[in-house]
This record gives C-alpha cells, structure tokens and sequence, in this order.
C-alpha cells in the first residue's frame, strides 16, 4: 500500500493561500475569462487596440476589450509604480542571478 | 496583387544568388503566412481594399490585387489582427490571428455594404491546413502557460508531450538521440550523439512545433521528430513576466508500496526535495516600430532524493538571455540573441548506473555555455521571402568524481569503491542557413522553396579510469583490472541543400521536395574518416475532401537521415589508449596479462551508408463544427543503414550452453581463430552480416501506428486534446540507446544472434495521453489535468558469461528469451494544476498549485533483466525485481506577474 502523503506545514500553508485566494470574489477578476494567455501579450494588446468590438459575427465569440489604464508604449511607465516594481524586480533577479553565477558555480580540476 | 510570372531560369538564379552569398544553415521555417480574400456579400471579389495586418511590431498593409486576394508572408509568430476596408463599404476587423511556426492562416473577410460601422470577428479556433501533408503539434502559449507541463528542460521535455513520443522516442526513433532540436530554427543538438545540449525554460519560448511525420524537405537530420521553438522578442508595448516556483521535500508523497520494497531494498522513494526556480523578464521598444528588445534570466535550482541509492542530486543554473530586433521598414528585420548558461550538478551518476551509485559515488559537473544567433529576413512584396540565420554555440562540460579512488566491480555486479572515472567533454557547433521562398500563380499556385545549410561542428572528449584502473573483485578482494582511457577529437561537416515546392490546383496539393546532406568526418590529424552523400525525396499530396477547407485527407513517402554525429566514427580517430588487463596481486600489485592496442583498432568502411528512417503515411483530419478537430493517422517507419562494428575475418565456434532460465541446452559462439587474427573492428551498416560459422544477421527495426487525436482549443471556459496510439516496435535493433549508430553489441554474434528478434524495450503498443482544461465559473479558478497511460517497456532475461567462457575480450550478455517477451505494468500518471487568477488592467496575476503523479502511483518504469539475479547496491534483486518507479507526487506553488 501507498504512504499516505504527509500535509506538512508548508502543505498547509500552500492550502491556507489558495484557499483564500479562492474565496476572494469574482468582481475581483476583471479580465474575461476565456484570457489565459497573457505571457509577454504584447502583440495581443497591440492587435486589441486596432480591433475594437462593436458587433460580433458567425456565432464566434466576442469579447469586450479592455482599455489598459497603464500605458505600456511609452518610457513614462516607469515611472507609475507599475513600472518601478518592474524594474525593482527585474534588477534584483537580474543581481541575484548573476551573484549565483559566481557563487553556485562548480569549478573543474584543470580548466 | 497581379498574378506573377517566374521563369524557371529566374527562379534558378535567385537560388544561385541564394548560394552565393553563402549564408546557410539549418533554414527551417521560423515564420508564418496570413493569406485571404476581400469579398462583398454575393461573394464577389474586391479588388483595391486595404488591408493592414497589425501585430507586437507594428502593421504592414497591402491593396488586394484584381482577385480580391492578399498575402503577408514572413510573419514572426505570434498573435495578429486584421482590418480591411473599401470605401462604400463597412470595415472588417477580425482578431485573435494565432500564426505558428510555419503555418497559413486563412481570412475570408466579406465587407457589408455602406455606414462606417466595423465588423469584428473573433478568429476561429479550430483551422485545418488543407495544404499541408504534415501532421505536426504546436504547443502555443495557452497550453505552455496552463497545462502542468515539465518545467525541466524545454528543449527535450516538450516533445513527450506529443502523440507518438515517449521518453524521447518519437515515432519508432532512438531514444533521445533521433530529434532535431531547433531553436530559432537551427539544430542546436550535441554533435556528438544527437543529444540535448542547449538547455533553456519554457517561458522563453513563444511557441513550440513537434513535427513529426510528412516533414517537408527543408527538415532534415533526424529520424524521430523536428522539435522548433522560437524564443520571444520584444515589440512596441513593454511587456515582463516575473515567475517563482517552489516545491520542498515536505510536499512529496512516498509512493513505494511493500512488495515494491521487498523486491529491491534499495529503492526509496524519489523526487524533488527542494526547488527554487524564479523567472524575471522585461521587452519592450527602444523605438516604437523600429527597434525593440527583449531579456530573460532565469535561476534554476533544485535538490533531488534521485532514483537509487544516491540520497542527493542538486543543480543550480542561471541563465541569461537578450534579445535584440531591429526593423529598419517593415520588410526587414534583423535579429541578434544571446544566452549564457551554466549547468552547475552534484550527484551524477558513477560507473555502474543510477542503480548502483551511492552518494560517496557521485560525480560533480560543470558546464557553462555560450549560444548566439543572428538572423536576417527580408520580404519582398507579397510573394517572395528570403531568411538567413547563424546560430552556434560553445561550452563544456566536465565530470570529477567526489572520491577519485578507483571503482571496483565483484563477481555479484555490486559496486563500490569511487565513481571511477572523470571526464571533460569540449563542444563548438557553427551553423549557417539561407532560405528563399517564392509564391507563383502558374498553373495553380506555387510556393517554392530554396535553401542551403553549412554546419561545421567540433567535439574533443578526455575519459579516463580514476587512477587510470578498474577493478574486478572476487570474495571481497581485486583480482582482475582493467586501464582504459582516451583523448578523441573531431569536427562534423556538413552541407545540405534543399528545394520544394507545394503546387494547389484547385482542392489538390501536391507537395513535392528534395534533399541533399553531405555529411563529412575528421579527425584532429586532418584524416577524413567518414564521407557520405544522401539524396533524399519527399512527396506529399493532400485533398480537401469537401473544398470547404474543413477537411483533408493526406499521404506521404519520404527518406529521412539521421543528423551528423561524431559517435558512429569515434572509434576509429586516434587517441584511444590501449585497453590493458592486469591480474591483481597481493598489495594490488598489477601484473599486465593482456593489452589490446587502441591505435587503429577501427575503421570505417568504404562506402559506409548515413542512418536513415523511411517513413510512409496516410492521414484524414476533419473540423466538427466550430470548435473540434479529429484526425487518424496510420504511419509507418523502417529503419535501416544502422552503423555499428564488426569483427574483420572472425571464425566462430559453436559451443554448448545450459539455458538457466529454461533448462535447455542452447548454442552460443566462441572466437575461434583469436590466436591467428588480429582483433580489428570495421565501422559498417550492419543491416546484413555474416558471421562465419554461426549464422547471419538481420538489422531492422519497424514502427507501425495507428494515431488518433480529438481536439478542442480554449473556447467557453474549456479545452482538451485526447490522443490514442496503437503501435508495435519491432526489430532486432533497438531504440534505446546507440544500437542505431553505434555500439559494440554486434562484434560477436552472442549478443546480435541469440533471441535478438521482437518487440524492443520502447515498443508502446498501446499510449492514451488527454489534456483537459477548465475555467470553473463563479471564483475564476483554472483546473487543467495531464493525463496519460502507457503500455510498459519490454525487457528480456539475460545471463552474463564471462570473457574467458567465449574466449572473447569482455563478458556478454546473451539474450535467454526472443526479445520483448516480457513487459512493464502500464504507466499511469496524471498531473493537476489549479491556478487563480487575478486580473486588473493589464496586469494578470497568478498563484497556481502543480501536482505532479496527483494518484501517488507506483508505477515500475524498469525492472532487472539479469537472470536469476542482480546485485544492487548491496542487495540481491531477482530477475523482474523493481529497479526504478515514477517519482512520487509532487506539489509544487506557484506564482506569477505579467503584463
């Protein structure tokens, strides 16, 4: 038989966050539902902005596109909070990486 | 757009100019099409519309010709809008565009008369190529970025996720060594043996294609399946992603139930004991439509309870990568990316395997690389297109055992004593590619392509025995040792070319192609070692079935050759040190007794043919209503030209030998004349030989399939992709591992002779794998599942004899059953992720919870095929006993930021 898996206290804790993160009500998503995908969407946000939906056709879906209130075509971004808490963490995890290179790095007899 | 008329000599120069300008490479296609038609109600064409394509980059616009038709070629993939419009008439927007790798998407935009309204259409999500005789994958971002997909590696771990791929083994191919691993579109697989060497994550990439059967004569090098990612870029909106993953070893379960245990006490339970792994990315313009940039460094670490009796295997890796674009018009782009990264292990395995390395038997590895890329496309107008790239790479790695003292074998295959060996492996590849593409309304509509390619890759690989000795024990004490070491170097060198066209008339396409590869070989004393040429055809034809571009039916015939690789020549390249035997005295005092030169002991034969895979096929794909496709495939692949050694001028000699397993007295062969000749091997095709005086041998392998997939992309809060294959892998080479290409197995017919026919180890006749996802509504949860079952691998008893019983250099493993007589419980895993989602503006934040082998299986993924046993790490396993299980569940939390 199996071990039955053992919820520790970091389980726990992982539960407790999603949990809660569940709880929190819908109004709080104000994305449709069917963006998913939204990785580095810069071209989607881009081709959003040419489209702008009035009139569905064919039965295919049509959604409302939302107006960005952040401006992200322009240098001011940085400048919103937005954009310092970007540059904040992308400094750090650019440091850190780079402080790994140097400290986790296994050096070969010989090279 | 006006019809246009190429002579064949015009397009014979363009591919001259092509050739000339010397810029080659892998030119597998990194770019799409979006093609359509502008007409008004009735259906009649309009000539004179505009029609701006807009996508991360900016617009380009052309004015439909007098058919009413347009074409944007060279398209970076990604997503697309489209609007059209013609005074007197209301505009048409549609949205949504996904253009792949490759692909065409079809628009039919009907303009309605008069008002200054717009019509906006959401792009259909299921579209069929009805040109295509290809049946290939692309795993998008809304599947990267929502299944519970492997996060390792996704360079390698995103093929199994395909119908057909199993382990690394697509379609019948070898295991891991078979497939072309492109990034960015050029190859960037260890020219060595066809392995992964470039190591990347998945939220690089903006798409991924899996190729794999019908492949177009631009693909070439590979016998399994064509892995093309393409990284992202940056484009006129600044955009980042920040990404951080964490699982502990509080969050694995233990899947190792009793009789698992009893029957190997050595196994424990494996899997990841902890894992940091955070992403931070930023793009964005550095000059709106002109110039952008992109940049994503990742840091990758994680600490593993491995398979075995190692209790630690860690990994750290940051990486870093830039990406910069230049757009000077809207017809040229120039590309130029980089990566840095480094491969930091502890815990590898030793001699002996993961089943036989404890942790003072580890091995630490270091292994920075550098990779580079450049590319350049220039379109021309609507129907010419041309793209070069130059990728190479650089980098190394090398292996030093934790305790440097010698490792030691006993007579019950226990092992102990060091890892016994250390290594440093030197890699730089350079690849140059063009490609020309040229769309001509002649007789139907032609869309010809042209390319070249120049690879040019090095390889120097230093082993050598710790101490430069192995021991072999018996009672607790050496009595045998063996030296053996080598310093090899190598280039590959190869030149392809290709050229193809596919030709529509009317609902037909005939898609028709050739494909030359010159694959060279030499050493570092300048010898040309290995030198084939290979023509290789390739015919397609598809039909809409309907003419309503909803269905196809589809056949292919084509040859496929294996990539360049250093190993199926190594062996004959000087540096191999000599192989000597000692016997062990008191005090470990060696006596030499046997020395085997290791100078110009190989060679390659004249004549020698490149590996190569025929593959025939036969497919109908079918939309079923808006939102569904399904197609069936049967598919069918022979491999032969397998390269491997042969003993020059071997007599065999018939010997009696017991079958422990049956009792019954069975023939096995020793070298008879071993006084009188030479030991010298010939690199050769092995797909006939004759040994004399035992028999003669049959190389094949063949992959029949019947393929099966149902489809339905995210609409409506839901998705899914289900998949059956039935398939039988037969031969008597087998997959797993370099029996394709190179290997010692057929240097004595006792291993090639003897019970080699049937079903190999990575047959898997039956594989269910189901996607399916979820948007629950209400609280805006994501629940996506991976779900698969897969017939077990096969495995065959065996008896290891000793060196002396067929008066041959090494022991030998004789096969006691016909081969695949025996096989694994089927594999059933199914993988969970739960994500919410909070959205506000353009910003999307994610906290999500991966749950890997969700059920806690147990299943057996090896077992021990020695008869009647094996001893592991201490313990003695009997024939079938369990030596490897899938890894436990796994939790892993999740959290991400991007806009």
């Amino acid at each position: 038989m199996p071990r039955q898996f053992n919820c520790s206290r970091l389980t726990a804790l992982g539960c407790v966050v999603l949990t809660g993160a569940l709880l929190l009500p819908p109004q709080t998503f104000a994305e449709p539902a069917t963006r998913l995908t939204p990785i580095l969407d810069s071209g989607r946000l881009e081709a959003d902005r040419r489209a702008v939906a009035r009139t569905s056709r064919d039965g295919a879906q049509s959604q409302p596109v939302p107006a960005p209130s952040t401006d992200l075509r322009s240098g001011s971004f940085f400048k919103s909070k937005a954009g310092v808490a970007t540059l904040v963490l992308f400094a750090a995890g650019v440091g850190y990486a780079i402080y790994s290179s140097s400290n986790d790095r296994i050096r070969s007899t010989g090279r | 757009m006006t019809a246009i008329l190429v002579t064949p000599l015009r397009l014979l120069l363009a591919a001259a100019v092509v050739v000339a300008l010397g810029l080659t490479a892998e030119a597998q296609t990194l770019s799409g099409t979006v093609s359509g038609t502008v007409t008004d109600q009735q259906g009649q064409v309009l000539p004179g519309a505009s029609v701006v394509l807009t996508g991360r980059t900016g617009s380009v616009d052309q004015i439909t010709d007098a058919t009413g038709t347009f074409r944007f070629i060279g398209l970076q993939p990604g997503d697309y809008s489209i609007r059209a419009e013609l005074a007197g008439f209301q505009a048409f927007a549609q949205r949504g565009l996904v253009v792949a790798i490759g692909s065409t998407v079809q628009v039919r935009a009907t303009l309605a008369l008069g008002g200054i309204q717009e019509s906006v259409t959401v792009s259909a999500a299921v579209t069929i190529d009805t040109t295509s005789t290809s049946t290939d994958n692309v795993i998008d971002q809304a599947l990267l970025f929502t299944m519970p997909l492997s996060r390792s590696n996704a360079a390698v771990s995103l093929l199994n996720y395909s119908p057909g791929v199993n382990g690394g083994a697509a379609f019948g191919g070898a295991q891991g060594a078979s497939n072309a691993l492109l990034l960015d579109g050029v190859d960037t697989r260890d020219p060595e043996g066809g392995g992964a060497w470039t190591f990347f994550n998945y939220n690089l990439v903006e798409s991924v294609e899996v190729g794999g059967l019908g492949q177009a004569a631009e693909y070439g090098g590979f016998q399994g399946a064509v892995v093309n990612s393409v990284t992202k870029s940056g484009g006129n909106a600044f955009a980042s992603l920040f990404e951080y993953r964490y699982t502990g070893k509080d969050l694995r379960g233990d899947n190792l139930t009793s009789k698992i245990k009893s029957e190997n006490p050595s196994l424990r339970a494996a899997g990841v004991d902890r894992l940091d792994d955070y992403t931070v990315q930023l793009g964005g313009p550095l000059r709106r439509d002109k110039a952008f940039f992109f940049g994503s460094i990742q840091r990758y670490s994680v600490k593993e309870d491995p398979d075995g009796p190692r209790t630690v295997r860690t990994e750290v890796s940051p990486r870093f990568n830039f990406k910069f674009t230049f757009q000077p018009t809207s017809n040229d782009t120039l590309s130029a990316n980089v990566q840095y990264d480094q491969y930091n292990q502890t815990g590898r395995t030793g001699l002996g395997g993961a089943a036989n390395t404890t942790d003072n038997r580890t091995i630490e590895q270091d292994s920075p690389e550098w990779i580079w890329n450049g590319s350049y496309r220039k379109v021309i107008g609507s129907s010419s297109f041309f793209e070069t790239k130059y990728t190479g790479y650089w980098g190394y790695f090398d292996l030093d055992p934790t305790d440097p003292t010698p490792a030691r074998l006993d007579d019950e295959g226990a092992w102990s004593g060091g890892a016994g060996y250390a290594a440093k492996y030197d890699r730089l590849r350079n690849q140059v590619n063009a490609s020309f593409t040229r769309y001509v309304e002649a007789g139907g509509t032609h869309n010809f392509k042209f390319g070249v390619e120049i690879e040019r890759s090095k390889v120097r690989n230093r082993y050598a025995y710790s101490d430069d000795v192995q021991y072999y024990d018996v009672g607790g004490r050496p009595y045998l040792a063996y030296s053996y070491s080598y310093d090899i170097e190598g280039s590959n060198k190869r030149q392809s070319a290709y050229a193809q066209d596919q030709w529509t008339v009317g609902r037909f396409t005939l898609n028709a192609g050739v494909r030359f590869d010159g694959i060279g070989g030499e050493g570092s004393d300048g010898v040309q070692y290995y030198d084939t040429k290979q023509v290789s055809p390739r015919l397609g034809l598809a039909w809409d079935v309907f003419g309503k571009g909803t269905s196809v039916l589809k056949g292919f015939y084509g040859q496929l050759y294996e990539g360049a690789m250093f190993q199926t020549w190594n062996r004959a390249v000087s540096g191999i040190g000599d192989y000597i035997i000692y016997d062990v005295g008191p005090g470990n005092r060696l006596t030499e007794t046997d020395r085997i030169s290791g100078d110009s002991k190989y060679t390659v034969a004249d004549g020698i043919k490149h590996p190569r895979t025929d593959e025939f096929n036969l497919a109908y794909e079918q939309q079923v209503g808006q939102n569904w496709r399904v197609s069936a495939t049967y598919a069918r692949r022979s491999a032969k030209n397998f390269i491997n050694s042969t003993l020059i001028g071997g007599q065999w000699n018939p010997s009696n030998f017991v079958n422990p397993l049956t009792n019954q007295p069975t023939t096995i062969y020793t070298w008879g004349n071993r006084a009188s000749v030479p030991q010298r091997f010939e690199i050769n095709n092995i797909d006939s030989i004759t040994y004399p005086g035992a028999g003669t041998f049959e190389g094949y392998r063949d992959y029949n399939a019947g393929i099966f997939v149902i489809e339905r992309p995210l609409r409506n809060r839901w998705q899914t992709r289900v998949s059956y294959v039935l398939s039988k892998t037969e031969g008597t080479v087998n997959n797993n591992g370099t029996n394709g290409f190179s290997s010692s197995l057929f240097e004595t017919p006792n291993t090639s002779l003897i019970n080699r026919d049937g079903r190999v180890p990575l047959d898997r006749p039956h594989e269910l794998k189901v996607f399916a996802g979820y948007q629950i509504p209400k609280i805006e949860v994501s629940l996506n599942g991976y779900f698969r079952r897969v017939s077990g691998q096969t495995y065959t008893p065996f008896s290891r004899v000793s060196a002396t019983r067929i008066n041959w250099t090494s022991s030998a493993d004789i096969q006691l059953q016909e081969q695949g007589q025996n096989r694994i419980d089927a594999l059933n895993v199914l993988d969970l992720r739960l994500e919410k989602v909070f959205a506000a503006s353009v910003h999307r934040f994610g906290l999500y919870m991966d749950v890997e082998n969700a059920l806690n299986g147990s299943a057996v993924l090896t077992r021990n095929a020695r008869f009647p046993s094996a001893s592991i790490a201490g313990n003695t396993v009997a024939f079938g006993g369990v030596t490897a299980v899938t890894p436990a569940r796994q939790i892993t939390f999740g959290a991400r930021w991007s806009f």
